[in-house]
């Protein structure tokens, strides 16, 4: 399918462990991804959502299966510089000290963004300081100045700067409060839409990736378990995982109620 | 001395700040700017303190102040009083003790505990022997034990990994396991359960309720998340810019905040109305616009 701009096809990684064991952290996933569209990722801790954002970045070694961006197949990176094409996808890290230059200022490292952005002059430094709620002096000063979530925030503004074609967050927002993630993930969602481009969001929060995503994709043990429309996914879980997700979540009732533990 | 206070909380337990640790007056200043304009806080054994707040307010300069891990050009006034003494004025040699064995920390980039070229079994061990002297074969089995409690997947193998091969939240719950292991008095969670589902952060949250029950441990739990905040602290204090704007019960902080600030966070909560309920369709629930779907999958 051509109109796909992403397209995962039994896509395999493994990892070796210690002693003889091999883990396979994604386990024939497949899926496509269109422009415009935004996909949300959710799955329990350890399921392979990392991986998979990895690996189509170029940054995992692929065992069997492909991916596909833009119609070109993606291989792994090694030691080679990243090629132009690799450009157009751009990765929030789910550490945010992984996504940014410890030694370059802020305002410097959204500059180098924007200078690979297919249109040029469509932000300054200061205007997407400003999407992200950072003041604009944030520019003078290094990332390790900033609390956990001002970082988070700083990536996301260093990813859109670039204006790529696909954003992968992965777990973008999830040191921010409500608001700040309400406001932040409409952010990359329109953006990415304005533009053209598509996302693939990674959360465990069901709750938040609903807000932003026109489907849902659940993981475990590194398969997609269940794949649908928000609504479905939401309203009619068919998948236990899924279900068990969705009774785990905590309410905000002041009554110190633990939630539902979950049978393993 | 000056700082006992009686608490009631809702299990309408008494406890006094006097054995744990009591925050008063802290200022801290980095560089040019204030960061912190003098707040007071109390950390009470067998119960959870909840540090809520928005982005930079300041929760994260707390925690570090409480076991001068502060920038090198940070400034400190106040006092920060634990087993009598004021830690902001020990020598670095003690300091490194209660570090070590009576504060515990899971720091909010849960990479920062952690040395990056060493096993997890050396990190736990070297830590709990260095601190109390056991012998290897019982540290290891300590470690074990840890892991399983913090629900770390595979613990046998998990000892021999190194940090850059686990997935983010199985760092978080190995930092969790690192700052519980030395069987610590006081607690400092930075935002402990961040990169978890709810699934496993539901086991982490009842571990930590336990740790407080069973042992008198005094945590503070700094989360921007009020589900977590409302499953477990007794207590919460809201930071705004540096401020306490509101402390009270979990419950009437939650049920009924007197501050703005707390107010719009609890109105910004994303709604879970509805999860799992198959209902035919009545109004959209997500605020989201159609746009054309099918991601294939076969
Ligand atoms: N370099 C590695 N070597 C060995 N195992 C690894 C490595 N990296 C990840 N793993 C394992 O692969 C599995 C998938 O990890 P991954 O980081 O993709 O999970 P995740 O879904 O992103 O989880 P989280 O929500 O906790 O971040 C985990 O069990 C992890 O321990
Ligand atoms: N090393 C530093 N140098 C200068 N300013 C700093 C430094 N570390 C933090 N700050 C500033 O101090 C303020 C408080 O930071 P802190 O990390 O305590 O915030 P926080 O409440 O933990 O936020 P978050 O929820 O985003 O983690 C922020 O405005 C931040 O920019
Ligand atoms: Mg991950
Ligand atoms: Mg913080």
């Amino acid at each position: 399918m051509s109109e796909s701009l992403l397209s995962l096809d039994d896509l395999r990684v493994q990892y070796k462990l210690p002693g003889r064991g091999i883990l396979t952290a994604v386990d024939g996933v497949s899926f496509d991804l269109k422009p415009k569209q935004v996909l949300g990722l959710v799955g329990e801790s350890g399921c392979g959502k990392s991986t998979l954002a990895r690996a189509v970045c170029g940054l995992e070694p692929i065992h069997s299966g492909g991916i596909t961006f833009n119609g070109t197949p993606i291989r792994t990176l090694g030691m080679r510089t990243r090629p132009a094409e690799l450009l157009r996808i751009q990765m929030v890290f789910q550490n945010p000290y992984a996504s940014l230059n410890p030694r370059r200022t802020v305002g410097k490292q959204i500059e180098d963004g924007l200078r690979i952005h297919p249109q040029r002059d469509s932000w300054s430094v200061a205007g997407l300081l400003e999407e992200v709620e950072l003041p604009a002096e944030a520019a003078n000063r290094f990332p390790h100045q900033f609390s956990g979530g001002q970082r988070q925030r700083i990536a996301i503004a260093r990813a859109i700067a670039s204006g790529p074609d696909l954003l992968i967050g992965d777990e973008p927002i999830a040191s921010l409060d409500a608001s700040l993630q309400a406001k932040v993930a409409g952010l990359m969602r329109r953006l990415a839409l304005e533009s053209g481009a598509s996302m693939l969001f990674i959360s465990h929060d069901l709750a938040v990736v609903r807000t932003i995503a026109d489907e849902i994709a659940v993981m475990s043990k590194g398969k997609v378990v269940e794949l649908g429309t928000v609504e479905q996914v939401w309203r009619s879980p068919r998948d236990p995982y899924t279900q068990r997700l969705l009774a785990a979540i905590p309410a905000v009732d002041g009554l110190g109620t633990l939630p539902g533990l979950p049978e393993d | 001395m000056s700082h006992a206070k009686e608490f009631e909380f809702d299990g309408a337990r008494h406890a006094s700040a006097e054995d744990g640790l009591a925050i008063r007056d802290l200022k801290i200043r980095i560089g040019e700017r204030e960061i912190l304009h003098g707040i007071n806080l109390d950390l009470i054994p067998g119960q959870i303190t909840g540090l809520a707040g928005e982005s930079g307010s300041g929760k994260s300069i707390t925690g570090l102040a409480m076991l001068r891990l502060l920038p090198k050009n940070a400034k400190t006034e106040g006092s920060i009083t634990f087993e009598g003494r004021d830690l902001l004025a020990l020598p670095e040699r003690d300091m490194g003790r209660i570090r070590g064995q009576h504060v515990g920390m899971v720091f909010q980039d849960p990479t920062a505990s952690l040395h990056p070229m060493l096993t997890i079994e050396r990190q736990l061990t070297d830590h709990l022997r260095a601190h109390t002297g056991v012998s290897k074969k019982e540290a290891r089995e300590r470690a074990l034990d840890v892991l399983r409690k913090v629900r770390v997947p595979l613990p046998e193998t998990a000892l021999k990994k190194y940090p850059h091969q686990f997935s983010g939240g199985q760092l978080q719950r190995i930092a969790i396991a690192v700052a519980i292991i030395c069987e610590p008095r006081i607690l400092i969670a930075d935002e402990p359960t961040t990169a978890l589902d709810v699934t496993v952060q539901a086991g982490v949250l009842r571990l930590l309720r336990q740790l407080c029950d069973d042992l008198g441990l005094a945590v503070l739990l700094i989360t921007h998340d009020l589900g977590v905040m409302s499953s477990l602290a007794d207590r919460i204090a809201v930071l705004r810019q540096g401020e306490i704007v509101e402390e009270g019960t979990r419950y009437d902080v939650l049920r009924n905040p007197q501050h703005e600030y707390t107010r719009a966070l609890i109105d910004a909560l994303p709604s879970h109305e509805r999860a799992g309920a198959d209902l035919e369709s009545a109004e959209s629930a997500a605020p989201v616009e159609e746009i054309s779907k099918e991601v294939g999958n076969e």
